[in-house]
């Protein structure tokens, strides 16, 4: 980690969203894999959730490639100091307690994108170059659908967003 | 009570923790103010270089316990466990490094043997939801034994044979035997340490208590841990087993499950794991029923092995010595006494004076406030802690005496340890000689306060979070301070005469 | 296959600590008992014996008393020790309990106090003829043995006695004689016929308890070889003497051992050459 999001030029934001996508996908596919042993639905999940995130991927990937051809720009989420968007697990004891249920998995996502939605929201009121401030508008976008597209499916299996336990399950 | 077994929803009234732990008050990153303890931590052979001496250490105490004298205070397994090793994890071991024993500890190293196939060395592969090689059949505990209940009940079965295990060698030697037995077949069957997760009953007891520790082991920064992708740490890699403990190293926020192997240490790709001096009684959350009722029963048994084994009451001593004096209706008698104190009575009581604290807190609440009234189960458990610090510290006034009292029998089996006439280092026939009995109760009755003010004063800044508060929090403690202060004085008692 | 030498020590470790514990036990125990036995006197036959001090239920025993076995222990009484006039004894004392003090009064040795888990090392050479009786000099306590010693019993102390029997040797016996004590029958056979110069070897056999410490089994004017204080039920001695005094003389229970023994004497008969009668 050496700078700052801050001190990026929009296509490096760009190219940062891709592989934050990427990244993102590649710790839920971690995750699946961990949990495969204690929770099928919950692995399953991750899995699904994995998929989510390479169609995000390739939603950016398209908006980059739109914008600056198939030119590469090599960056990746751990040159810069600050975590966009990162799934993460809110108890280091899961596994200890086998307590992984799906409204975990869900939440952990629903984390993750809302923390990607308020960062590039909050990084619009702290740049002036307009196309910057454009294109971290139309990403805080792209993460408020992220985030819509997630309540909904959590409202479909009859999971309330915000009714999580703080990390105390037992 | 019907309340065991039920799922809690704790409310946390608290700001985001810091990211980065050393910016926790007191903390200090131990690895990098002593490389060298980095190094070491991280070379294959550790901990194998602590565990082989003490699985044969623990093999020459068997061969004591069975081919040498029934004397227990002649033979190295009494005299180094329950004396050396015991005075050591209390007085040592857990306050100022956590778990460091299960690092160390020998008995889960046939099951560790049978899923890894190696002692030393590593082997990358996928399985068990793992990205090690791992053999065995690896299957995942019930969901339903997932917590330490049976450790409790484990730790409550042997302390009723206490007067045995404590004197008799080879009581000793079936306890220790059947645990590495129990531990091999474990490791054979599921995955991980089981054993030492759900089973082992001294696991249970270093859950607790190295809550207070001054030593953790935790992520240095977790946006790091969040970024990572590999997330090796739990899943395993080349460089280090899967985590035993089947903990994720990412969100760790307390010691009690994290067996300190250090296998994250090697295996996480961001050498962002280190060991971290900190302030007593640092982690504050209790989680479970199961793990309340752990803290219920050390209390308890702290007052029980106080009275039985340091009291002057013989008679007392005789119902629990059951195998000696062959009294089997007092010995129910002890037993029925014992498991209803730790398992019901101050259970009870404790609830009691959670109650009342609730209500009278309750009290101050405007009208429309009651909602935020933090709910019985919620007090229930998350005041809990306050038994912590103060067991400890019963624990450890009960262990004083022992080694002050019997230090010497430590230097005579270190030349004769089976009691078999032997004298390889010429202390064989050093005397006994208790060092200043005079100075037993002046030590024990500071470690009984110092284990009621962390009591209080974490009781206290758990009150505020909960009751948001001080008026409030203070008024919700007052009947759990005079039973807390209470049993001080009832150990102080005890010990004093 | 290929296996990495770091994992090769790692066992290599771990099998030479567990094959090396025993091993070494073992030796170092011969050690200590070479080392005994090039301190005790040189006479005659080495006799070792490992000597264990019991109160419970009181009895010094030759039967191994260790961790294993405390429990479920069922140790023989050792209630003799038979050598040879002229041979060296060497005894090492154990206690598994309490304190107990080993003497043999009538040798002057003692008392040895053998506190629990200690070893104490004793040698002599048995330069008297006779039977001995060995016992525990102390009341057996737990004293001074801190919060391990749980044994508080003042119990089976009188029952640790047992009888050190010190023959001259007399080469194979001449005349091998068994005598059954019961309280129903008495001596049985209740005479015994050797000849003047003959080397008797006599075993007597206990089928009753008698009273006290059991009964006992005397000839008169023999009494220096064949001088039995009592034994238990189900106990056997023997006796091996030369039969150098021709007579009659009077087989007794020197204990109080009951009316039926008492009355029940009988004859021990030497014949020889002046055909003496006592």
């Amino acid at each position: 980690m050496s700078r700052s999001i801050r001190d990026l030029q929009p296509q490096a934001v760009l190219a940062l969203a891709v592989a934050v996508e990427s990244r993102n996908a590649e710790r839920y596919a971690t995750f699946a894999h961990l949990f495969s042993t204690y929770n099928d639905e919950a692995s399953r999940l991750f899995d699904e959730m994995r998929e989510e995130e390479l169609a995000h991927r390739a939603v950016l990937l398209r908006l980059y490639r739109d914008r600056y051809g198939d030119q590469e720009y090599p960056i990746d989420e751990a040159d810069v100091d600050e975590v966009v968007e990162a799934v993460d697990l809110d108890e280091a004891e899961h596994m200890v307690f086998n307590d992984i249920t799906r409204r975990h998995v869900f939440e952990a996502a629903l984390r993750a994108e809302q923390g990607a939605r308020g960062f590039y929201a909050s990084l619009t009121g702290t740049v002036q170059d307009p196309a910057l401030l454009a294109l971290y508008r139309q990403l805080a976008e792209y993460e408020e659908d992220h985030v819509a597209a997630l309540e909904a499916r959590m409202s479909l299996a009859g999971i309330e967003s915000g009714g999580g336990n703080n990390g105390h399950h037992r | 009570m019907a309340i065991i077994g039920e799922k809690i929803e704790l409310r946390v009234i608290q700001p985001e923790p810091p990211h980065k732990q050393e910016d926790l008050p007191g903390r200090v990153d131990l690895f990098a103010k002593a490389p060298w303890l980095a190094r070491l931590v991280k070379l294959r052979s550790f901990p194998a270089m602590l565990i082989i001496p003490n699985l044969i250490m623990f093999w020459i105490f068997l061969l004591a316990g069975i081919f040498g004298s029934p004397v227990g205070s002649r033979n190295i397994m009494i005299v180094f466990i329950w004396i050396l090793w015991w005075f050591a994890l209390i007085a040592v071991l857990v306050p100022f490094g956590s778990r460091l024993w299960c690092t160390m500890c020998p008995l889960p190293f046939f099951g560790d043997w049978v899923q890894r196939h190696a002692v030393v060395t590593v082997r990358k592969g996928n399985s068990a939801g793992t990205r090690n090689q791992l053999f065995g059949r690896l299957q995942v505990w019930p969901k339903k034994l997932s917590n330490i209940w049976a450790q409790n009940i484990g730790f409550l079965c042997l302390a009723s044979f206490s007067a045995h295990l404590v004197t008799r060698p080879m009581a000793t030697v079936i306890m220790l035997g059947s645990l590495i037995v129990i531990a091999a077949g474990l490791g054979i069957l599921y995955r991980q340490r089981v054993f030492c997760n759900y089973v082992c009953p001294v696991s249970g007891f270093l859950s607790l208590y190295s809550m207070t520790s001054t030593l953790e082991l935790r992520s240095r920064d977790k946006n790091v841990c969040k970024k990572c992708t590999t997330k090796s740490c739990a899943a395993g890699s080349d460089k280090g087993w899967a985590c035993p403990w089947i903990i994720y190293m990412g969100q760790l926020e307390r010691n009690n499950y994290c067996g300190m192997c250090m296998e994250c240490v090697k295996s996480c790709p961001n050498d962002n794991i280190s060991l971290f001096w900190r302030p007593f009684c640092s982690d504050k959350v209790l989680k479970g029923y199961d793990e309340i009722w752990k803290a219920f029963i050390m209390l308890v048994l702290a007052m029980s092995y106080s009275v039985v084994l340091l009291g002057p009451w013989g008679k007392l001593k005789d119902l629990a010595n059951v195998a000696e004096v062959g009294n089997w209706r007092g010995f129910f008698a002890y037993l029925s006494v014992l498991w209803f104190s730790a398992l019901i009575a101050l259970p009870a009581v404790y609830y009691v004076a959670i109650r009342l604290g609730r209500a009278l807190a309750a009290r101050r609440m405007k009208a429309g406030q009651e909602g935020s009234i933090p709910s019985m189960k919620d007090l229930f458990i998350r005041y809990g802690y306050t038994l912590v610090p103060l067991g400890l510290m019963a624990w450890l006034a009960f262990s004083v005496p022992l080694i002050m009292v019997s230090w010497a029998y430590i230097v005579s089996v270190i030349s004769d340890p089976m009691g078999r006439g032997w004298n390889l280092f010429g202390t064989a026939n050093f005397p006994w000689s208790p060092y200043h009995p005079d100075w037993i109760g002046y030590i024990q009755i500071p470690l009984l306060m110092m284990g009621l003010y962390y009591a209080l004063i974490r009781g206290h800044e758990l009150a505020l979070k909960l009751w948001g508060d001080n008026r409030r929090a203070v008024l919700s403690l007052i009947p759990l301070a005079v039973l807390l202060t209470a049993i001080t004085i009832a150990f102080m008692r005890m010990f004093t005469g | 296959m290929n296996v990495p030498r770091a994992e090769l020590i790692g066992v290599t470790a771990i099998v030479l600590g567990f094959v090396g514990a025993p091993v070494f036990s073992h030796y170092y125990e011969s050690h200590l008992e070479s080392r005994a036995i090039a301190n005790a006197p040189k006479s005659g036959k080495l006799h070792v014996y490992h000597i264990t001090g019991m109160a419970k239920p009181g009895m010094w025993t030759l039967d191994a008393v260790e961790g294993w076995n405390y429990w479920w222990r069922k140790p023989r009484r050792l209630s003799e020790i038979a050598v040879n006039k002229g041979d060296t004894v060497l005894i090492t004392l154990e206690s598994v309990d309490v304190r107990h003090a080993f003497t043999i009064p009538a040798l002057n040795i003692g008392h040895i106090e053998v506190d629990p888990g200690h070893r104490k090392i004793l040698s002599f050479v048995a330069d008297r003829a006779g039977s001995f009786p060995f016992m525990c000099a102390t009341v057996c306590s737990c004293t001074g043995h801190g919060f391990a010693c749980t044994l508080t019993k003042k119990q089976g102390h009188e029952g640790m006695t047992g009888i050190l029997t010190v023959t001259e040797p007399l080469g194979p016996p001449d005349a091998r004689l068994a005598v059954t004590i019961s309280e129903e029958k008495g001596f049985q056979p209740s005479t015994l016929h050797v000849k003047e110069g003959d080397v008797v070897e006599l075993t007597v056999t206990s089928a009753s308890n008698g009273v006290g410490q059991g009964v006992g089994f005397c000839i008169s004017e023999y009494e220096s070889k064949v001088d039995l204080q009592g034994i238990a039920k189900g106990d056997s001695r023997t006796f091996k003497f030369k039969a150098d005094k021709a007579g009659s003389f009077t087989i007794y229970s020197s204990t109080n051992a009951g009316d039926k023994i008492n009355a029940a004497n009988g004859t021990f008969v030497v014949s020889g050459t002046s055909g003496a009668n006592h």
